[in-house]
């Protein structure tokens, strides 16, 4: 078999594995063009209101001078934004963070970077600041896997790994709890 | 000392629940250790009670549970005990199981002693709580450390 027989073959194989190669990867491109960073819509300056999909409730409102939505998996990013997340009585925790996340379905809220939460105005008075805090307001639940710092009048508590339910105002912090109570003058 | 209770109280734990309000009740675990002024208590868990945001009734458990002050008389008290129960208003404390109290004036064991810090009373044994051994160093002695820890206390008594 001469050379020229096996520079044929070398090139019929190296055909047939890339043909077999784009055959096999067709798929994929349309799968990422949705996430390939592109939205299929922006609002800015907004509010929007989500409800409950099983009771009708308001879920939470979200403020923020803009929001970006992902066609590929329907969920929504946002610089600066402030959410506000309903207690049993209607009154509102206030939610805000550098960068925040949506899920689809709106049942999970991501925010990172300087996360500083108000309890209601109309309640005892109690201030939580993180770097990461994860909200399912359906649940009321709010967790957070690293430290954090709650201010309530008269004492400051620090600690690792946070669980709160925004309704009934029950808190658990999972480690290297340091607190600081100053009694009053 | 009674002014420790203007001083700051600083609480370390490993693990903590508790609730947004002004009256709540805060578990403290995984090793406690709480010191306000001269007052420093160590144990394994604690359950704290907050009225109007001040805290008024702790509950030490486990460890056993230390607790070491200086009395308002200058001179150091220490207390071993499988239970605390600490007044924080009152200043009265009751201590359960296995009590050691030491101070230089003497010291004092069995299984249930009620401490008032701030009057310097002291009420043991009752409640089927056990014989109280008592031990009163003479003035001249009192300088020296306080005699060595009681031996253990046999619940049958003498």
């Amino acid at each position: 078999m001469n050379w020229r027989t096996t520079l044929t073959l070398l090139l019929l194989a190296g055909a047939i594995v890339s043909g077999w190669s784009v055959w096999t990867h067709r798929g994929e491109s349309s799968d990422n063009r949705g996430s390939s960073g592109r939205s299929d819509y922006v609002l800015h300056d907004f509010e929007l209101v989500a409800l409950d999909g099983a009771t009708g409730k308001e879920s939470f409102t979200l403020r923020a001078p803009r929001m970006e939505r992902d066609p590929g998996d329907h969920t929504m990013t946002m610089e600066t934004p402030l959410f506000l997340l309903p207690d049993s009585e209607q009154h509102y925790w206030q939610v805000r963070a550098k960068t925040g996340w949506v899920s689809e379905k709106g049942n999970e809220l991501r925010l990172r970077d300087d996360v500083r939460v108000d309890g209601p105005p109309e309640g005892r008075k109690v201030e939580m600041r993180t770097q990461r805090l994860n909200v399912f307001p359906n649940r009321n639940v709010a967790t957070s896997p690293v430290a954090v710092t709650i201010t309530q009048p008269g004492s400051i508590l620090r600690g690792r790994g946070l669980v709160t339910n925004l309704a009934t105002r029950h808190y658990e912090i999972k480690s290297q709890v340091r607190i600081r109570h100053v009694p009053p003058r | 000392r009674t002014a420790d209770r203007r001083q700051p109280m600083d609480i370390e734990a490993g693990h903590q629940v508790g609730t947004f309000s002004a009256d709540s009740t805060n578990t403290l675990s995984g090793g406690v250790h709480i010191t306000q002024g001269s007052l420093d208590i160590t144990s394994s868990t604690a359950r704290i009670t907050m009225v109007d945001s001040e805290p008024t009734r702790a509950v030490f458990s486990g460890g056993p549970v230390v607790l070491k002050q200086v009395m308002d008389d200058g001179t150091p008290m220490t207390a071993r005990a499988n239970g605390v129960d600490y007044n924080l208003r009152t200043e009265v404390v009751v201590f359960t199981g296995d009590v050691q109290i030491q101070q230089p004036r003497g010291s004092m064991s069995g299984q249930r002693v009620v401490y008032n810090l701030k009057s310097g009373s002291v009420e043991s044994g009752g409640e089927g709580g056990g014989r109280v051994k008592m031990r009163i160093l003479p003035r001249n002695a009192q300088a020296a450390p306080a005699a060595a820890s009681m031996p253990p206390d046999d619940k049958d008594g003498e």
